[in-house]
């Protein structure tokens, strides 16, 4: 009975995220990517579709800038994602990416990434 | 009579008409759809098979996404294993037939909502191995394709 308990409990566990835009900028939205200032926000959507709340680390061309609060169960949130543009007058692209936390003993966690194109616009004398 | 009173006021209709119809404007409803990329861990644990041991213990996962081209890549990162099996290599086997390289994985390519099966395997008999529970554990990194 304990058996067939544990199977039913762990049978409805789902673990599930997912994310957008994939890309931001770039040629089908050339207006996203051009920035007038040195920070660019980026919005991304993510999505907790586990049916648990769940923290999510957010990652910038791999270096950690910060982690999101609980997501809960089924909830969509939308984050700003102030991203630093290294060159003016250069198109550069970022991935930013969103990773599960574990809870438990998870043999996975997920990960999913938005690439974005950004481009820095600064007048020459300004350089 | 009532002919002519007909051809007349079909005229005057059509001339009435045709500058409205010589401005008309065409109505449009667009809407951008974003790329949606997702994950879905339907089981999340599995056992490891040893070459005198193996079982039916698989982890599933679906990849979901609305890109054109229906799949999206998916790459096994920041493998880590429990210490009595630190330095053994071993694979992930999709659905019997994609190895996935511990020491060496490699981007695959997984279709929209096929479910996909996995389980964890060292070429290694498991007396072998260091007693104790073997466990390893990855990152799924869905890269969904979007040109």
């Amino acid at each position: 009975m304990f058996k067939i308990l544990l199977f039913l409990m762990t049978g409805i566990t789902l673990y599930a995220h997912s994310q957008t835009p994939i890309i931001y900028g770039g040629k089908e939205d050339k207006f996203d990517s051009i920035s007038l200032t040195q920070t660019k926000i980026v919005p991304i959507s993510i999505q907790n579709l586990n049916n648990f709340k769940q923290k999510y680390s957010i990652t910038i061309n791999g270096e950690p800038v910060g982690r999101t609060s609980f997501i809960l169960k089924g909830e969509r949130r939308n984050i700003k994602i102030p991203v630093k543009i290294q060159k003016p007058n250069k198109l550069k692209t970022y991935k930013i990416c969103t990773t599960s936390i574990p809870n438990n003993k998870e043999m996975f966690n997920t990960k999913i990434c938005t690439k974005a194109y950004l481009y820095w616009a600064k007048k020459k004398n300004e350089i | 009579m009532t002919n002519k009173k007909i051809l007349l006021n079909t005229i005057s209709l059509l001339m009435a008409s045709s500058p409205l119809l010589a401005n008309s404007k065409q109505l449009n409803f667009t809407t951008k759809i974003d790329s949606v990329c997702g994950i879905e861990i339907t089981k999340n644990t599995g056992s490891i098979d040893f070459d005198d041991k193996t079982s039916n213990n698989q982890a599933t996962f679906k990849v979901k996404t609305n890109s054109k081209q229906g799949y999206s890549k998916v790459k096994f990162s920041n493998i880590s294993k429990s210490e009595n099996i630190q330095n053994e290599n071993g694979l992930f086997i999709i659905n019997d037939s994609t190895n996935i390289d511990w020491s060496n994985p490699q981007t695959t390519n997984i279709k929209h909502n096929e479910e996909q099966k996995i389980i964890a395997k060292i070429n290694k008999n498991s007396n072998e191995i260091i007693a104790g529970d073997a466990r390893v554990t990855t990152t799924l990194e869905i890269e969904c394709v979007d040109k």
